[in-house]
């Protein structure tokens, strides 16, 4: 991945360089606009300073620097489909807003989104329970098909997160074949897959039919 | 294939399993094997020769066994089911095997990654024969990998939990998770319901 704009040089070892958000320091990321990255698009000051210095300042290490920035992306994702959510009211429709919201700005960040859901897993053990601490963060948008589907309440305790591994399955699909542009498409298929483990194929293919017309 | 070659192949399956891809090394696996440095450089250049080779052959023995397991004359649920159980049954018998094949082929690089989506691909078209107990209805194209990625995520879950062997007590959500993007909830709850009963009468 290269460097994003404003990133410091890339830690001892060469690897690859991290989103400029959780390493520029300074305020609060998360009081700064919109972006995965979660920053204005400014750069760092570095008048005078020696960013390596300043990375080592912020960071014990090149993998605390990584879940710093995942941790930010992964808030600003789940602010983002958070509030697609909350805007709609039935279930189906707020389903189909928060995934139009995931697949948007995962499309916006190609290379986040790969680091997201793809490589989290060659970045050890930390990141891939920051990686599952972000899947349950999501869960409660899925487990409000408990209360809708007909007999929601009898369905397998794990079916949030069986909906959320078929949306991942197809995300990370088009990811590893470099088609992040294309996510967006995806829509049709990742609400079905969310809904189908509670209402079922049928009525999940008429949502969908009527949400994405 | 000559049986140093196969007996480094287990070995680098086994010690990825047990410590991760990144902490493994060449001379972890010669020790593993019993075998020699010289022995391992005839047969591959490095680690990750070593790693994509053995992951090549994890994954044939795996869909042997899911073959041998299957009746290809029975329904298909029943031969989907059948399937599964035994990937469980062996992923629960071997957890460092279960490891490499789902958590730790990750760190091992594109290539390898590219290998783990090769293997789920050739689950999905098990799967496929799905498609005809939903006559009448218009699936997705790419329903099968919503079913396989249902699975492979909650298998994940247990693995990265060091549960491997709580898999088989899984099998149950398993299988709702595989067979409810074909037949609904309804039906895969009844034959969730069927699993369950089996699970407790062992």
């Amino acid at each position: 991945m290269a460097p994003a704009a404003g990133a410091p040089p890339p830690a001892a070892g060469g690897d690859r360089a991290l989103p400029a958000g959780a390493a520029a320091g300074g305020d609060d990321p998360r009081r700064r606009g919109q972006g995965l990255r979660g920053d204005d698009g400014r750069r760092p000051d570095q008048g005078g300073g020696d960013l390596r210095t300043t990375f080592y300042e912020l960071f014990a290490d090149k993998e605390a620097c990584f879940l710093a920035a995942y941790d930010n992306v992964v808030d600003v994702l789940v602010r983002r489909i958070g509030a697609a959510y909350e805007a709609e009211e039935s279930w189906p429709e707020r389903a189909r807003a928060g995934l139009a919201e995931l697949l948007a700005a995962l499309a916006e960040e190609p290379a986040l989104a790969r680091l997201a859901l793809v490589d989290v897993g060659a970045a050890g053990p930390a990141a891939q329970r920051r990686y599952r601490a972000a899947v349950q963060r999501l869960t409660p948008l899925f487990e409000e098909g408990r209360d809708f589907a007909p007999g929601g309440r009898e369905l397998p305790a794990n079916t949030s997160r069986m909906a959320i591994g078929g949306v991942a399955g197809l995300l990370s699909d088009e990811l590893v074949a470099g088609r992040a542009a294309e996510l967006p498409g995806l829509l049709p298929d990742v609400l079905f897959a969310t809904l189908n483990p509670y209402v079922g194929p049928a009525a999940a293919a008429r949502e969908v039919a009527k949400e994405t017309s | 294939m000559s049986s140093r070659r196969e007996r480094l192949l287990q070995a680098m399956v086994r010690v990825v399993g047990e410590k991760g891809y990144k902490a493994t090394s060449v001379a972890d696996v010669i020790a593993e094997a019993d075998t020699s440095r010289t022995t391992f450089y005839k047969h591959f250049t490095d680690k990750h020769d070593c790693f994509l080779a053995a992951y090549d052959m994890l994954v044939e023995q795996v869909f042997e066994e899911v073959v041998a397991n299957c009746d290809g004359a029975q329904p298909w649920m029943e031969r989907v089911t059948n399937g599964l159980a035994r990937i469980v049954e062996l992923f629960a018998l071997d957890p460092a095997l279960a490891r490499t094949a789902i958590v730790e082929v990750a760190a091992a690089g594109a290539d390898a990654r590219q290998r783990h989506w090769n293997a789920v691909a050739r689950f999905t078209e098990f799967l496929d024969g799905g498609r005809e107990l939903a006559a009448g209805r218009e699936l997705p194209e790419n329903i099968s990998l919503m079913s396989a990625g249902a699975v492979s995520g909650l298998i994940f879950d247990e693995l990265l939990a060091g549960r491997a062997e709580r898999l088989p007590a899984l099998l149950p959500d398993l299988l709702f998770a595989m067979l409810v993007p074909y037949v609904g909830p309804s039906a895969a709850t009844e034959e969730m319901r069927k699993a369950a009963a089996l699970t407790v009468g062992r």
